[in-house]
């Protein structure tokens, strides 16, 4: 079993590859999957066996006819082939231009390992569900009551068959299983993403209807607006101001709810230098469809730059300011502060909503809020 | 006097709003005109609105589904409608915030309001048949569970002309739904109208859960029941379990809005997740409870209309066991992007894996029952092959959605919507209609239009591809749910093909409607004497009249195995008559079931508006309605030896008489 897994879900290296490639790659590689599976699914089910359980099927005239049986019975050579078929949807796919479609050209590897996992589980699944398709089908006209020439076998059951069905589909689970429990681990969106770069850190504020974005190391914030330099690791800190949302960049991966009074953590990183789209993914009221933001992944030549940019260009964050932009409004434009004070604004708009601790008398309130208030 | 009522709450002003309110008050008076013109107010009273009995309540809550699914439907049809046209700065033809209103009622009604009068009418209509049985355990509760689902469904249409309905969506997460965002009266009427329902729902659990266990036909052990009744029994579990938690949480949400409290605000120590991990205990486990009962027509279906013994009975209830008791354990894979640690989320996305397994196997065993037998490509059929082939398709994405890595990027895109709408769209209302069509004989003595039920059907189907398969591709385009307007063109084509799909639908529900009344006008061509309309009926419902006798059986039918009736058939007992009819128990109409769903509405009305009064004042009237109605000793009446062999005189001679012309259903 750890062999199948393994071989299920190896690291597919990306770098300095076209599209093209990696798509072919990626199509090597499921095919090479699949053929794995079919070989311990042939090995499990022996066909020999079920030959010899499976009942003739009685002519209408009670003659036992060998010739009339065309019963399918699953080989290895079979299971290959259906592993192969199983890839056509996927070829469909990769006929349209897979750039256009975020989650299936994601540009990091979180977004990369999400579709793979995506894809792998697919094509697993494909393995039952393909067969029940056909077989819906072929039963159905196989057994159609207009054919008189068949005799119905109205009692006819066949305890084999019951062992296959139970056996079949909990050995795929079991598998996926196994797959989920490795990939939860592996993409835990609280884990930070290894990389001899620098993290960048960043506070995401959810408000009525926008995004506030802090970096806390450079003292600056954006509204709507993400600029980051490539294969740096970000590490999101999620918090609302408001309703609860869902901050989800489709091209780089996973998506974590923000609440209000609680932090969330989310660990992205873009390996390709983009403009991508961003947005609140959790209904949030009638400004919903317009909270939505720009991601920018630049170099870090760019990125130095634009830090530099906004600080010469931005306003000042205050909590008066603060206040001002909390206010609902949609389709909010793009702005930068120059400087963010008090600097753990994060934090304290997660206190707001949590005056009271559990086991603390009055809340905590860093010297900085004095000033400010 | 009023609480927060007043005219203003009417939104004269908006022409959309205004002429579906006018379209549903010209239906509602043009109905009331003909029952009128008819004279049949008293027919109507006496033996509809105050019947206890359990196949005119399956009726009636069955009627109710269809009212609503036609309301649930035009909501869908204004969504697919909006999206298509709203890209750019285009904001679509609805007023602003109505989308979210439509897609919150849409939800709200075609899980409430549709799918669970639609499986509650079924399990009336066939459970006490087919367990011998000549009502339910408690009738006239089963009266009340009627009517506090038909008024709590009036609350709903209420809403749309008085005030709004919640723009929270059918999920009605907090904070969002709580007083500081929802300041209306929207959330209220939400929660009143499900919380109503719900008790309803409870109600029903209870009655029927009782109706399985103690009032089968002798010989009717637990392994010798219909498949249909099994699943209905796993379903009234699963109701009587998980409903009580939904109406403590809609209870502290409402303690939130009207006494200010904090179980879930933002502030002083309330807590949205808590709200997400209770509605989601009971929102999982209600999947199941739309889901199974379907399974069980299609098992029902399968086997009779391919002529052949249910293939894997043992394994098919355990499955269906499995199902239930498995559904409790699943429930946070609706918010896997929430932050839970990776243990706690790979353990639920196992569990829901988990799921797949008898799942697969009831699939598998519906296909071997089609191994070897004759399958008649009746309506029934139809939509079970179709179910079949669409089923495995949204269960697969179902275990993609349940991989919490796949989750991460899958949550909350069209990709879900187009998951949860293949399941329930196919594993439920398929099967509904499926069950429609295989017992709507058993009920009325007559048959559906084969013809327009196979045109619907092929529309459906059809529709059903063209309008949710794009909603996976738009998943893939990172597209999230519940957009009023977008900006992004890439979007636009897929949610084109998504309204051409609705308008398939559209049509196949017109077929349906046609099919209703064509069928209605040929009855005297369909007449079922029978009983056994498919011929090949294998359960007992099949062994009485269509329609069947007030009290079902004359006498009990003795079980001697599974499909007893076509035991008996085998057995060449299905003629022999009893020497001596016995008078029969049956319980009395009345009509206090009505009167209390009509004070419930007024309850809950007074709640949504602040009128205290009415609300205290229908809920104390309800009170009396109860202690009186239960103070009553005369709650039932005898029908005479000699009433019922007339009756059953009547069918015998109604059936030789059949059978000396040769007539053979179609």
């Amino acid at each position: 079993m750890t062999l199948l897994v393994r071989g299920l879900y190896p690291e597919v290296s990306r770098t300095n590859k076209t599209d093209h490639k990696k798509f072919k790659a990626l199509l090597g590689w499921h095919s090479r999957c699949i053929g794995k599976i079919g070989e311990v699914l042939s090995a499990a089910i022996k066909p020999d066996r079920i030959n010899l359980n499976l009942p003739r099927r009685v002519q209408a005239g009670s003659s036992h006819s060998n010739a009339d049986m065309r019963y399918f019975v699953p080989g290895k050579k079979h299971l290959r082939l259906l592993g192969y078929c199983s890839l056509i949807p996927l070829l469909f796919l990769g006929g349209c231009s897979v750039s256009g479609f975020p989650l299936l050209d994601p540009q990091g590897p979180i977004g990369h390992s999400e579709l793979n996992l995506i894809v792998t589980a697919f094509l697993i699944m494909l393995i039952p569900v393909l067969p029940v398709i056909g077989m819906t089908f072929w039963f159905a006209w196989r057994y159609r009551a207009s054919r008189r020439e068949t005799a119905p076998q109205p009692g006819w059951s066949e305890h084999t068959i019951e062992l296959v069905v139970w056996t079949v589909p909990t050995i795929i689970v079991i598998a996926l299983g196994v797959l989920t429990w490795v990939t939860t681990h592996r993409l835990d969106p609280y884990k930070s993403i290894a990389s001899s770069a620098k993290p960048i850190q960043i506070e995401a504020i959810a408000l009525n209807w926008k995004w506030l974005f802090i970096y806390p190391d450079e003292h600056i914030a954006t509204v709507n607006q993400l600029v980051i330099p490539v294969n740096a690791p970000v590490s999101f800190r999620l918090t609302s101001d408001t309703v609860m949302a869902s901050l989800f960049i489709p091209r780089l991966g996973s998506q974590v709810y923000a609440m209000a009074g609680m932090q969330t953590r989310l660990h992205l990183l873009a390996s390709q230098p983009g403009n991508y789209r961003g947005m609140n993914s959790q209904f949030s009221g009638a400004g919903f469809p317009g909270m939505h933001f720009r991601v920018i992944a630049t170099s870090q030549g760019d990125y130095q730059a634009w830090l530099k940019q906004v600080r010469q260009t931005g306003s000042a964050l205050n909590l008066a300011r603060f206040k001002q932009l909390a206010q609902p409004s949609a389709h909010s434009p793009v702005s930068y502060f120059a400087s963010v004070q008090p600097p753990d604004l994060f934090d304290q708009v997660m206190r707001t909503f949590k005056p009271m601790q559990p086991g603390a008398m009055a809340p905590m309130q860093p010297a900085s809020s004095h000033q400010e208030t | 006097m009023f609480g927060k009522l007043s005219l203003s709450a009417i939104p004269f002003h908006v022409p959309i709003i205004m002429g579906s309110v006018s379209v549903v008050l010209l239906g509602a008076a043009l109905i009331l005109a003909l029952i009128t013109y008819y004279r049949k107010w008293g027919y109507l009273w006496h033996e509809w609105l105050t019947s206890v009995d359990h196949k005119r309540i399956g009726v009636m809550y069955i009627i109710l589904a269809l009212v609503m699914l036609l309301r649930g439907f035009s909501d869908a049809i204004l969504m697919r409608s909006q999206q298509a046209v709203a890209l750019g700065s285009d904001h679509g033809f609805l007023p602003p915030g109505h989308y979210d209103q439509i897609f919150s009622a849409h939800g709200t009604i075609m899980i409430f309001f549709m799918a669970m009068p639609f499986l509650v009418g079924l399990m009336n209509v066939v459970v006490p048949l087919q367990i011998g049985a000549r009502d339910v355990a408690f009738p006239f509760m089963n009266a009340v569970s009627l009517w506090l689902t038909v008024f709590s469904a009036g609350l709903v249409m209420l809403s749309l002309g008085v005030g709004n309905f919640s723009h929270a969506g059918w999920t009605g997460y907090p904070p969002l739904s709580g007083l500081h965002y929802s300041p209306g009266t929207g959330v209220d009427y939400w929660i009143w109208s499900i919380q109503l329902s719900g008790l309803g729902s409870l109600m029903t659990g209870i009655n029927f859960l009782v109706t399985i266990l103690k009032m089968r036909a002798p010989g009717m052990t637990l392994m010798r029941m219909p498949i249909f009744t099994w699943t209905a029994l796993c379903t009234n579990v699963l109701m009587i379990l998980a409903f009580p938690v939904l109406t403590v949480t809609l209870a502290l949400l409402a303690l939130d809005r009207y006494l200010g409290m904090h179980f879930f605000t933002n502030a002083l120590g309330g807590n949205m997740m808590m709200y997400l991990n209770l509605f989601w205990i009971w929102g999982h486990p209600e999947v199941y409870i739309l889901v199974l009962p379907a399974f069980g027509v299609f098992s029902e279906v399968v086997a009779t209309l391919c002529g052949k013994r249910l293939f894997g009975y043992t394994s098919m209830i355990w499955a269906t066991i499995a199902i239930t008791v498995l559904s409790f354990t699943v429930w946070l894979h609706h918010f896997f992007t929430m932050g839970s640690s990776a243990d706690v989320n790979a353990f639920f996305g196992i569990m829901t894996m988990i799921i797949a397994v008898p799942t697969g196997v009831k699939v598998f065993n519906w296909l071997f029952t089609m191994y070897q037998g004759r399958v008649r490509f009746d309506t029934p059929m139809l939509w079970t092959l179709a179910f079949m082939v669409t089923f495995v398709l949204g269960g697969m994405t179902g275990v993609m959605l349940a991989i919490p890595g796949a989750d991460y990027v899958l949550h909350n895109t069209e990709f879900l919507v187009a998951h949860f709408h293949n399941m329930l769209i196919p594993g439920a209302l398929f099967g509904y209609f499926a069950g429609y069509a295989f017992w709507f004989p058993k009920v009325f003595g007559f048959a559906l239009n084969e013809k327009w039920g196979k045109r619907a059907f092929w529309m459906w189907a059809s529709g059903f591809y063209l309008a949710f398969m794009p909603l996976y591709v738009l998943g893939f385009l990172g597209m999230p749910r519940r957009l009023e307007y977008y900006t992004n063109p890439a979007w636009h084509p897929w949610l084109e093909i998504a309204a051409v799909g609705a308008a398939f639908i559209l049509i196949g529900i017109v077929f349906q409607v046609i099919q209703l009344v064509v069928s209605i006008r040929a009855r005297e061509t369909t007449r079922d004497l029978s009983g056994d309309y498919w011929r090949d009926g294998r359960t007992l419902e099949w062994s009485t009249a269509s329609p069947p006798p007030l009290y079902n059986f004359a006498q009990h039918p003795v079980v001697q195995s599974r499909d007893a009736f076509m035991a008996m058939k085998q057995a060449g007992s299905t003629d022999q008559r009893p020497d001596t009819y016995h008078a029969i128990l049956m319980p009395k109409n009345t009509p206090a079931g009505f009167i209390v769903g009509v004070l419930a509405f007024f309850t809950g009305f007074g709640l949504i508006w602040h009128i205290w009064w009415l609300a205290a004042g229908a809920a104390l009237g309800i009170l009396a309605t109860l202690i009186f109605r239960m103070m009553q000793d005369e709650v039932e009446y005898l029908i005479p030896a000699e009433e019922v062999q007339r009756i059953e005189a009547a069918r015998i001679f109604r059936h030789a008489d059949a059978d000396s012309y040769q007539q053979v259903p179609a």
